[in-house]
């Protein structure tokens, strides 16, 4: 049985591991299972996806702190990342990192107090020509002015 | 919005026709350009006789390298007991570069016909395409583009009727520079973390699931259609000596248009930025990153490899004159990579351009090599102590021989993608780094915030 991972979720790991020659490959498409279900992967979904796959809990757990997008912690409801990275930097992005650390009232790396939102930079996110940029969720805002950020961060609910 | 605002004038645009159709990334669009008549063609073809064709039309690898796409087609075994496979790389991340993203999102039917020719020529059955894990709109347009094609008969147990038993999987990745590098990329694909693998074998030989495996970028694919349908006259012609077909630049930057242009190979530079709206405010051109990051920087200063012979100095072209193809900017010591360019006007700061890039490579190093986890980790830090004017003299000269040390070191080429740049900047403006210890600061201004507020190139349109 598993500890905490849905029917759901292990049904659609299990349609992953058809697509490769063998379990392991389906790591990456169970560990975006497992994050779109539970916002994170903790250390029962970790078991859970090791013997789903049939694979050492060591690799399991090596993929997870490896990839960016993988948390395994609980992280805010919405995940928001800015673009640090040179092209944004070139039109702005130093502004809007500035405001959105004025705006939400925390750093980079932190949660607001009310587990709304998870602050972070990332780097180049392919948006560069229409930078500064913010990704959000899996959408991307782009061609930020500090009131389209600000305007964009208020809405969040 | 028309096509030739990002094309030359006149010219016959042809991979990015469809982004400026409402619906040009469905099949139906694809289907009525003539979309699917090469892999028609090309599976009643020899195998062999494709690979001579990509070969003949001098197409070229379009994810950073150049490498001649028939050629590194050709490298595959016609025997083999594991199953080979095609691997299309759509993880786009080196910094400067979005092309892929708008293929992805606004053609991804030209990429599959690409990649389907692929599997014929080196007789694959299974095509994976891995892509960026953040893309959102790129991934939602791939998948049902891929579910189209299943739905109308180009993948499944008899491709386009043929027979030809052809799958593809879209495999999405998970946040990591570092997995667009093929080995890396390939790791990844196994379910692994993306560490590069040392070369011997190359994938062409041991590749996916320990088959011989192709892998090729978005672009490249993108283009093997053009060849059958369009003809090797054509293709060529597009093109310029040994570097065939038509070319996505994106350019971003202090450009008063930033956007991805459809030109031929080997647009003069200058001409290339001219075509993009020229350098904004009317300001004047500080330095050109020609191809993402990793490519070493060119200043508009005379060039003597431009220059015919005989020529008087005072008369050789500019640096930033230089026709944009993979042999021309190699020879003037930089590269086109994944033609990411980024334009810097004359406020820009040097030593801030490239210590944001040091942290981008200290942040991405895998850390497998120490040449590379050390000077990628060294060089953004005293990069970070010579820009805000706490640096010394030691510190620019640590950070060359860093750049020697890491230089040819390692098991893949991230460390040299640092190391390029670092050695260029530091020759060719070597008096902004001296300014920074002088004055104990920076002596640049905060950038302007100024979005280019060109709605059409974001997703959200
Ligand atoms: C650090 C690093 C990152 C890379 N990132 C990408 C990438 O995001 N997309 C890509 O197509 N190629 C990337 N490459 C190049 C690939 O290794 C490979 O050469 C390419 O996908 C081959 O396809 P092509 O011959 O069609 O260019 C990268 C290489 C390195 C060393
Ligand atoms: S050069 Fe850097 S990124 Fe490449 S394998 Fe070595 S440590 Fe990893
Ligand atoms: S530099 Fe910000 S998206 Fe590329």
């Amino acid at each position: 049985m598993a500890r905490v991972l849905s029917e759901e979720t292990l049904s659609s790991i299990k349609d992953a591991t058809t697509r490769y020659p063998n379990n392991l490959a389906a790591m990456l498409p169970a560990l975006h299972a497992v994050q779109s279900q539970l916002g994170h992967i903790n250390a029962d979904a970790e078991l859970d996806v090791a013997e789903a796959l049939d694979v050492p809990l060591t690799r399991v757990r090596e993929v997870v702190t490896f990839y960016t997008m993988f948390y395994d912690k609980p992280i805010g409801k919405h995940k928001v990342k800015i673009c640090r990275n040179l092209a944004c930097r070139l039109r702005g992005a130093d502004r809007i990192m500035a405001k959105a650390k004025e705006h939400l009232g925390i750093d980079f790396g932190e949660t607001t107090a009310d587990g709304l939102v998870t602050l972070e930079t990332d780097e180049c996110l392919a948006s560069c020509g229409t930078g500064p940029m913010l990704w959000y969720n899996d959408t991307f805002v782009e061609n930020l002015t500090e009131e389209k950020l600000e305007k964009f961060l208020g809405e969040l609910s | 919005m028309s096509a030739h605002l990002y094309a030359p004038e006149g010219f016959d645009v042809a991979l990015s026709k469809r982004w400026f159709e409402p619906e040009g990334y469905t099949y139906e669009a694809y289907r009525k350009d003539d979309g699917y008549d090469a892999l028609e063609k090309v599976l009643k073809m020899d195998p062999d006789e494709v690979i001579e064709q990509v070969k003949a039309s001098n197409l070229r690898g379009r994810g950073g390298a150049g490498f001649p796409t028939g050629l590194k087609w050709g490298f595959v075994p016609k025997e083999s007991d594991t199953p080979k496979y095609v691997v299309v790389n759509a993880d786009e991340s080196e910094p400067g570069t979005y092309k892929d993203r708008y293929t992805l999102a606004r053609d991804p039917h030209s990429m599959l016909e690409g990649a389907a020719i692929c599997a014929h020529a080196i007789q694959s059955h299974d095509i994976y395409i891995y892509i960026r894990g953040e893309f959102g709109l790129s991934y939602r347009r791939l998948m049902a583009a891929v579910k189209e094609a299943y739905d109308k008969g180009v993948f499944g147990d008899s491709s386009m009727g043929s027979g030809y038993k052809l799958d593809c999987y879209v495999h999405r990745g998970a946040g990591a520079y570092i997995c667009g590098e093929e080995t890396a990329l390939l790791e990844s694909l196994e379910g692994k973390i993306g560490r590069p693998r040392l070369k011997p074998p190359f994938p062409a030989v041991v590749g996916a699931f320990g088959g011989p495996t192709v892998v090729n970028n978005v672009e490249t694919m993108a283009c093997v259609p053009l060849i059958f349908t369009r003809g090797l006259d054509w293709f060529l012609g597009q093109g310029s000596d040994k570097n065939g077909g038509p070319k996505l630049i994106c350019v971003s930057g202090h450009v008063e248009r930033p956007g991805v242009y459809e030109v031929p190979n080997g647009m003069p530079c200058d001409e290339f930025i001219a075509l993009a709206g020229g350098i904004w405010k009317g300001r004047s051109l500080k330095a050109v990153i020609p191809g993402g990051s990793s490519t070493p920087i060119l200043k508009p200063q005379p060039c003597q490899v431009l220059a015919k012979e005989g020529q008087p100095e005072s008369e050789w072209p500019l640096e930033t004159q230089v026709p944009l193809d993979f042999d021309n900017l190699k020879a003037v010591g930089s590269m086109f990579g994944s033609a990411g360019m980024m334009v810097l006007d004359d406020k820009t700061c040097i030593v801030r351009t490239l210590s944001t890039l040091a942290d981008f490579y200290a942040h991405e190093s895998c850390g497998q090599c120490s040449p590379c986890r050390e000077g990628t980790g060294w060089s953004a830090k005293m990069l970070r102590r010579i820009e805000d004017g706490s640096g010394t003299e030691e510190d620019v000269r640590t950070l060359k021989s860093a750049s020697d040390y890491m230089l040819g070191m390692t098991i893949c080429v991230l460390a040299d993608a640092l190391a390029m740049p670092v050695q260029s900047y530091l020759e060719k403006f070597a008096d902004e780094f001296a300014a920074h210890l002088e004055s104990g600061k920076c002596p640049y201004p905060e950038y302007d915030l100024a979005p280019t507020g060109d709605a059409f190139w974001e997703d959200g349109q």
